[in-house]
């Protein structure tokens, strides 16, 4: 695209504003602002959100592992007619597991780049 | 250090809200809002663009967020390209005091379509190229040059408008 010259300077000319005199303090204080309170509040959000995923993988597992010990009596007391393989409930045990481990890892590398950035 | 970059680009900044929203306190608001929304920004800023591009583009972001205009028109292609010779911009406004050019530039500006305004502002105002008009836009290259020529032609026709009233209003 040619530019056209005598018009580029003439807008530049007319065109161009100043703020007021008071623009850059007033900016600034609300940058400090949204940033003090953005860190305040979400440092509080990431510490309950780890807690609360921590304490209900620990709960979880406790209640698998109480359920895993009679889950052969569970089993004849409802009568299932259902026939499953036997390594099913081994699998679903283990897809938790599995699903823990990661949630939680995916969530201490968040937080630790978080800190790094 | 972010001072340093508000005051390289605070005037462009305004002066870029203000031709989208032509009022000086809704334009500095925008430019604030700008500004914060680039320094939230900052960490998640990749470098792909410049960083006058990707501040450019928040400001013209919140600035059609605040007039409502969230689309863009995609023109007829109908214009030919290749008519790119320069009008006599110059010449017609050499006999005006610098306040009275800034005055009718001003005014023939805002008579002119948003899309032509803001291409028009973009590239002449703020320098940008048109590859980086077509990133803060998505508009097409070829329509953004259509848009600055159509821009270019009405800016000098408005102008040519308000001084020939000018003139007849004197006599």
């Amino acid at each position: 695209m040619k530019e056209d010259t005598p018009l580029k300077e003439l807008l530049q000319h007319s065109l161009m504003e100043e703020t007021s005199s008071g623009f850059t303090e007033s900016l600034m204080q609300r940058i400090n602002m949204a940033s003090a309170s953005e860190a305040y509040t979400h440092s509080l959000w990431q510490d309950k959100l780890f807690r609360i995923i921590a304490a209900s993988f620990i709960f979880i597992s406790i209640l698998l592992l109480i359920l895993n010990i009679p889950l052969e009596k569970i089993a004849i007391f409802f009568d299932w007619n259902l026939e499953l393989p036997s390594a099913f409930f081994l699998q679903i045990i283990q897809f938790l597991v599995v699903f823990w481990i990661v949630m939680i890892a995916n969530q201490v590398l968040l937080a630790r780049k978080h800190k790094e950035g | 250090m972010y001072t340093l970059l508000i005051n390289t680009y605070k005037n462009k900044v305004f002066s870029l809200a203000y031709a989208i929203v032509s009022n000086r306190e809704d334009a500095e608001e925008i430019a604030q809002d700008a500004f914060v929304k680039a320094f939230r920004g900052l960490s998640s800023f990749k470098e792909r663009s410049s960083f006058s591009t990707w501040m450019y583009r928040i400001v013209v972001n919140t600035a059609l967020n605040k007039k409502k205009l969230k689309k863009w028109i995609i023109v007829e292609e109908t214009d030919q390209i290749i008519q790119d010779e320069p009008f006599g911009f110059d010449s017609l406004t050499a006999y005006l005091k610098s306040d009275d050019q800034k005055k009718f530039i001003r005014m023939a500006l805002n008579a002119l379509h948003e899309q032509e305004k803001l291409c028009l502002t973009l590239f002449y105002l703020n320098e940008l190229s048109v590859k980086e008009i077509r990133e803060i836009t998505g508009l097409s290259e070829s329509n953004i040059k259509v848009l600055l020529l159509r821009g270019r032609k009405h800016l000098y026709e408005q102008l040519k408008k308000l001084l020939k009233s000018e003139v007849k209003n004197l006599i």
